[in-house]
Parts: C-alpha cells; sequence; structure tokens
C-alpha cells in the first residue's frame, strides 16, 4: 500500500541506447538478441520500479553496404533504406521493444546533430586534414570498399583475393597490393587516386581514454580487457569518405562536394548518445544495451 | 564483428564526447557474445540465418523472449537449436511458470471465485512468502548489473519452489476436509504468484498483462509500443513509440482478499516436440 505521507525520491532517469541495426535487411534472431531484447528488459526493469526512461535507438541507414546493395536490387538507396526500415519497424513492434523513439539516421535532425558534433570536433582542432589513396569506381566516381575489390593475390598467387585479405593465404592486403585490381563480382577496374579527407585525432585522447576505462571495474572483464587492448594502439581515423550516400561534411569548399560525405561509423556513433534532439541530463545513469549484432559496417 | 562494436562504446564515443567537451560519459557497457546456428554462425549469405519474423509468424514473442534471454550469449557464445527453443518453452514456461499460475489461479477461481481470505499462516506459508518477496530484491540487483540470465533463472527457480509448495499442500484435495486452510494456501500462492509476475514482466511483457488481468488488476504494467507518423521538416517518416509510464510497480504483492477472479486461460502454448513443417531455420 501506498502511504500518502510517503516521501516520493527523486526519479532516476536512466537513458538506454541500444545499438542501431544497420538497414540492410530484416532482423534475424542473432541480431535482436544482442541490440533489441536485453535493452528492453532494461527499459521495462527501470520503469516499472519508478525509473524515467529513454530508450533511444533507430535504423542506421547509410554507408557503402547499402549503396551496394541498393545498386545490384537496381533501386536508389533511400528506396532500400525504407524498405528495410519498414521490415526492421515491424519485428522489433511485434517483439514488444518500448523504444521511446526509434528513429532513422536519415532524418533532418540527424544530419544536424552529426554536422553539428563534427563541428565542435572540427573548432576543437581535433580533426586533421590530409590526402589519401583511394579506391574508386572508374565509371561512377564512387569511393570502393577494400573488401568490394578483387585481384591476384600478390602473396601465393589466388585470383580471387579481396582488397582486404587473401583468404587463401589469410594474409591482410591493401587494395593497391593486387595484381589486376577489379570490382567484387565483375571485370570493371578500379582507379587509385589521392584524395582530400578528414581524419579524427584519436590518439589526443589515448591517455584520458586508459584512465577513464580503467576507472570502471564494474564493466564486464571481457569488455574492459578488449577495450583497453585497443586504446593501447590507437591510429586517427577518417570521419569523411568519397561518398554520395551521406550526411554532408559543414565546411565550405565540402558542402556542396556531392561526392563528399560525412563516414558512415561517425554518423552512426552519433546516434548512440543523442536522440530525437534530446540528450542526457546531468546525473542521468547511461547505459548501453549491446551488442552482438553485425550491424556497424 | 561483435567485439569490434564494443570498441564504439568504449573508446570512439568516449573519445568524441571527451573532444567535444559537453556531455557525460556511459556508466555501463553491456556486451555479449555471439548466438550461433546449430553449431554455425549465423550467415545471411548462407541462409544460415532464423528471422525474427518467421519465429514470430509460428510463435508467440514471449517464447522467444524468454528463450533468447535465458540461453542467449550474455558471457559466452551459445548456439541456437530448435529442439532447444522447444525444450525451454515447453519444460520451463509452459511445465514449470505456466503450471504454477494455471494450478492456482484454476483452484482459486473454481471454489472462491475471488482471492480466498487467508487464515492463520504456518511457518512454511510464512518461509515461502519471506523468500519470494526477498527475491524480488535479488532479481532488481542483477538486472542492475545487466545479470539477465542470474535474474531469470533465479525467478524460474523460485516458481519451481512455490509449485513444490502447491504439491506438499495439495489445496485441491485440502478443499474438501478444510476450506480453511485450502484457501490460506492458495492465498500464499497467490501472492507468491503476483510478485513472480512482477519479476518476469520484463522478459514476458505479454503473458504478464494477461496474467494481471487475470489476478484481477484493470491497470497496465507492460504497455506496448506502437508505429507513428513523425513529421519534420516537411518530411514525413514512421517512428515506434509508445506512452510507457513509470510506476512503482517494483514491491512486495498486496493482494487484497476477496478480489474477483475472472476465469484463468493458458498463459503458455506447448509446441509439438518436432514441427511438421521444416522450420523456419533457412531459406
Ligand atoms: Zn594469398
Amino acid at each position: 500500500m501506498t502511504d500518502t505521507f510517503h516521501q516520493v525520491p527523486e526519479r532516476r532517469t536512466v537513458l538506454i541506447a541500444p545499438a542501431w541495426p544497420y538497414a540492410n535487411g530484416p532482423r534475424h534472431i542473432g541480431h535482436v538478441v544482442g541490440f533489441a531484447v536485453p535493452g528492453d528488459v532494461l527499459a521495462r526493469f527501470e520503469r516499472l520500479r519508478g525509473s524515467r526512461v529513454l530508450m533511444a535507438s533507430g535504423t542506421d541507414e547509410h554507408g557503402t553496404p547499402i549503396t551496394y546493395e541498393a545498386d545490384k536490387n537496381g533501386i536508389p538507396p533511400r528506396e532500400f533504406a525504407d524498405r528495410n526500415n519498414a521490415l526492421i519497424v515491424d519485428d522489433l513492434v511485434r517483439l514488444g521493444m518500448t523504444y521511446d523513439i526509434f528513429t532513422r539516421t536519415t532524418t533532418a535532425n540527424h544530419y544536424r546533430v552529426t554536422q553539428d558534433l563534427f563541428l565542435k570536433l572540427y573548432e576543437g582542432g581535433y580533426l586533421i586534414e590530409k590526402k589519401q589513396l583511394g579506391a574508386f569506381d572508374a565509371a561512377t566516381g564512387r569511393t570502393l570498399p577494400d573488401r568490394y575489390i578483387e585481384g591476384k593475390c600478390p602473396i601465393c598467387g589466388y585470383p580471387e583475393a579481396r582488397g582486404d585479405q587473401c583468404d587463401n593465404c589469410g594474409n591482410q592486403l591493401d587494395p593497391i597490393d593486387l595484381i589486376n585490381p577489379h570490382q567484387r563480382g565483375s571485370d570493371a577496374p578500379v582507379e587509385f587516386r589521392d584524395t582530400e579527407h578528414f581524419f579524427f585525432d584519436l590518439p589526443a585522447f589515448g591517455e584520458q581514454l586508459k584512465a577513464w576505462i580503467e576507472e570502471h571495474d564494474d564493466w564486464r572483464p571481457n569488455v574492459r580487457k578488449y577495450s583497453l587492448e585497443f586504446v593501447r594502439n590507437l591510429k586517427p581515423r577518417a570521419i569523411t569518405r568519397d561518398l554520395d550516400w551521406g550526411v554532408p561534411v559543414p565546411l565550405p569548399g565540402w558542402e556542396d562536394n556531392p561526392s563528399k560525405k560525412i563516414y558512415v561509423w561517425f554518423d552512426a556513433v552519433t546516434r548512440r548518445g543523442r536522440s530525437g534532439g534530446r540528450t542526457p541530463r546531468a546525473g542521468t545513469t547511461t547505459r548501453w544495451a549491446k551488442t552482438t549484432s553485425p550491424s556497424t559496417p | 564483428m561483435g567485439k569490434d562494436n564494443i570498441t564504439f562504446h568504449t573508446v570512439m564515443w568516449p573519445a568524441i564526447l571527451m573532444g567535444a567537451g559537453d556531455l557525460k560519459l556511459p556508466d555501463e557497457i553491456v556486451a555479449s557474445e555471439f548466438l550461433h546456428m546449430e553449431g554455425r554462425k549465423f550467415s545471411t549469405s548462407r541462409g544460415q540465418v532464423v528471422y525474427v519474423k518467421d519465429v514470430l509468424d509460428r510463435y508467440d514473442a514471449d517464447a522467444l523472449r524468454y528463450y533468447l534471454m535465458i540461453a542467449g550469449p550474455e558471457n559466452q557464445d551459445t548456439d541456437f537449436t530448435w529442439s532447444e527453443f522447444i525444450r525451454r518453452n515447453n519444460d520451463e514456461l509452459v511445465a514449470t511458470w505456466g503450471n504454477l499460475v494455471h494450478r492456482t489461479l484454476v483452484n482459486a477461481h473454481r471454489n472462491f471465485g475471488a482471492v480466498p481470505a487467508p487464515g492463520r499462516t504456518s511457518p512454511a506459508d510464512e518461509l515461502l512468502l519471506k523468500e519470494i518477496e526477498d527475491a524480488l530484491g535479488y532479481v532488481a540487483d542483477q538486472l542492475e548489473e545487466a545479470r539477465f540470465q542470474n535474474a531469470l533463472k533465479h525467478a524460474m527457480a523460485m516458481a519451481s519452489k512455490v509449485n513444490v509448495y502447491l504439491g506438499t499442500e495439495q489445496p485441491w484435495h485440502t478443499i474438501k476436509t478444510d476450506r480453511e486452510r485450502a484457501g490460506t494456501v492458495l492465498y500464499v500462492a497467490l501472492r507468491c504468484v503476483d510478485n513472480l509476475k512482477t519479476m518476469l514482466t520484463p522478459f514476458l511483457p505479454f503473458s504478464s498483462q494477461r496474467l494481471h488481468a487475470m489476478l484481477g488488476y484493470e491497470d497496465v504494467i507492460a504497455p506496448q509500443p506502437e508505429v507513428r507518423q513523425f513529421s519534420e521538416d516537411g518530411t514525413s517518416h514512421r517512428v515506434i513509440t509508445g506512452e510507457y509510464e513509470a510506476v512503482d510497480r517494483w514491491l512486495p504483492s498486496r493482494l487484497e482478499a476477496g478480489r474477483k477472479l475472472p476465469p484463468p486461460q493458458a498463459l503458455f502454448k506447448r509446441l509439438d516436440d518436432l514441427p511438421e513443417e521444416e522450420p523456419p531455420a533457412s531459406s
């Protein structure tokens, strides 16, 4: 029985930020066991004991796997993403996932939030502009990810080695090393040329990240160990790409360039902390119900 | 790839927040290992995959949620098999939890039509009531730590305990000779069922809401999401959202005697050991 004179404690606010499923098809149970069901169990539990919950997520709809699949199906990327967003939404509603908001990375709001964060990092001096060698589809000018390039392995001679590794000898490769490089599944040629990009200065945060991870002895041991290993060897990470499907780079000279976009990992990672324009308040507990989903490209 | 995702949460995103300078870092990272399919890794390209839609076209969402949470890859890679899915549904959801609910509600409804008024309780009654109430705290602690399997296994173990109690007390026999004692036992069991319902609601929201109504409550403890059209900057897209109120419900049951009980229905469906058709394992 609730006592009328009982003082109601201040409600705790809990942000639950499950991974954003990649809009490349309907969900299988290996996906939802990671990103969806545990998050919903936590959200329902927290609400039952009186916490205010914000569980926010959405479909992650940019990136080369989407444009590649869209091309294969002969439809524009947006149509391909629309189709898969609808399938994923149905799966999640039928499973009873109580998202406060489940949106998409192709909304105007998402573009704004991503660009704001990009500018903050830029103004803070954490984005480095530099040239790198990129692989392109000679016909469309579109960038080609390593694993969409095939050729002869320079080490073992296997004719169908991929740009990132040879499945025959197991060696890690660079696309430029391949003999007679061509696009996966066709003879279309690959063009290598210099391209200007922004890199996120990850090493600048090495010490701070290490200290922060070490502080968290409450994390699962596997998570902590893997993260500490990762921080030991940080490299600057490209934050823009040669793409026509994505969030435009909010800088003069870049903004209107139809083939330069913010790299999908940054676009996607941005969503995990901010949704629908709402941000976690001070004193908020943030939970990251994650993940087996092989959804982040 | 699953482990690669971890660094998005523990390294990339925190570094961005540090760089942007004004957001709070996450407190807790929950990561799990891989779920495999009949001994092999899930793979869409090899057709080695079970789609959510195909499962839900045949089975209840709670059966899938239960299986994924109790047998999922929380701490180590696990293997999905249809025989395990069916076994867990039949032996655990149906035979343990469903059976406890059924025996308790059918006997209370048939003999009293309402929550019976308890007479004098025995030490065994009190012990059981206390143990199940304590489980509310234990399950909350486990969920707080994102130890889902510990939480769920404990709740199910408690359900088994109440089943043993009913088997010992046999209120369906006692009712013929000692109506007051039978009423007391059923009252104790109903209180336990009500508490277990609270613990299981996050895992089994669909069946828990039905059970909530069968216990004579009229409010919503397990709200469900809905799809709405959301307009912004001249375009419109579908979003999942819902009205989910924060409630103070994670509290010991105070089920009052005399509350009217509607006719009970089965909570879960028993599944055939071997589906007649090919299970939706691959396309
Ligand atoms: Zn090779």
